[in-house]
């Protein structure tokens, strides 16, 4: 009996809390960024050149390409549809990408910004934005630009 | 002591310049980077917000303004971050499709949220009133389970379980 019970209260408990705070829905974490691209080689290129290597490389619904790139806990999903267009307005060079609303970047965290610059540099990239202090934000950021104009943002706290 | 100051920054130039070299020695070293957020330029940040806060459990970590014309918000739920940036006078981006669909405008199309439970998130949107764009399906080749829902600038969110294994 006392066996019984105590599932029965138990079960009233987590019924209870569940009903009660309609948002104890589960904590959430970064799974990744989604790119649809005209080219899945010559963007993987360009991330490699950024550390990113491959981890997974298949198809997917109706045969769609796909590609995960990783470094460290960022992972980049990579797309190629027959068909794709660019969007009809392009983005502009950063900082003036976010002036078309929507999806406008990722931001990438480095614990050392000259460091990186300086690694990326001996890779051939040249940032589209210069290191650049946001006080605000509490931030230095840079900019660089996939080979399809995609704003890839690296920041690191101040 | 002005000439102290100079040496002593002379030699801080030569370690940097040190540090540099051994970068390009080993280009790729130090390059393990970790998402800090996904950036959204938006219409409407107070509207966004609402939508992020009160149906997907995100909270608002810092606001900041840069003059008049930028306003940053950044909201976090457990290690994801997301950037809401109003910009003024930005305009709207192509309207995307129901996904798979909207892949076929190229650039950003979606950010990945991680669930530990994806039935749990589905049932917390749908008390919240939240519409699926997408209900949930398996992925089997991706090693997981995925749906999608829309914000209400027509972001598309996709919200994944991994697979057992």
């Amino acid at each position: 009996m006392k066996t019984f019970l105590f599932p029965l209260l138990a079960g009233a408990a987590l019924a209870g809390s569940a009903a009660g705070h309609a948002k104890a829905a589960p904590e959430l974490g970064h799974w990744m960024v989604a790119l649809s691209v005209a080219n899945l080689d010559t963007e993987t290129e360009f991330y490699k050149k950024l550390g990113f290597k491959v981890a997974l490389d298949t198809k997917f619904g109706p045969g769609i390409p796909v590609r995960w790139l990783t470094s460290g806990n960022e992972r980049i999903e990579l797309l190629q549809i027959a068909n794709s267009k660019p969007p009809a307005t392009p983005r502009a060079k950063p900082p003036g990408h976010a002036a078309v609303q929507g999806y406008s970047q990722m931001t990438l965290s480095t614990r050392d910004i000259a460091a990186t610059k300086a690694a990326l540099a001996a890779q051939g990239l040249t940032p589209a934005l210069d290191i650049t202090e946001v006080k605000p934000l509490g931030i230095k950021v840079m900019y660089y630009q996939d080979p399809e104009g995609n704003a890839v943002e690296i920041a690191q706290k101040l | 002591m002005m000439v102290k100051r100079w040496r002593i920054t002379l030699a801080c130039a030569g370690l940097a310049l040190g540090a540099a070299s051994a970068q390009a020695q080993h280009p790729t070293s130090g390059l393990a980077f970790s998402p800090f957020y996904v950036a959204i330029s938006v219409q409407d940040i107070e509207a966004m917000s609402a939508f992020y806060v009160d149906k997907l459990g995100f909270k608002v970590e810092k606001d900041a303004a840069l003059g008049q014309a930028l306003h940053f918000r950044w909201l976090t739920n457990g290690a994801e971050r997301v950037e809401l940036i109003q910009m003024a006078g930005s305009q709207a981006g192509p309207a995307r499709g129901k996904p798979p669909g909207h892949l076929t405008i190229r650039g950003f199309t979606h950010l990945g949220i991680e669930t530990p439970n994806i039935e749990a998130t589905k049932a917390a949107l749908l008390a919240e009133g939240v519409t699926l764009t997408t209900d949930i399906s398996t992925l089997a080749p991706l090693g997981m389970k995925a749906m999608f829902v829309t914000d209400p600038e027509g972001n598309a969110i996709e919200i994944i379980q991994r697979l057992p294994g």
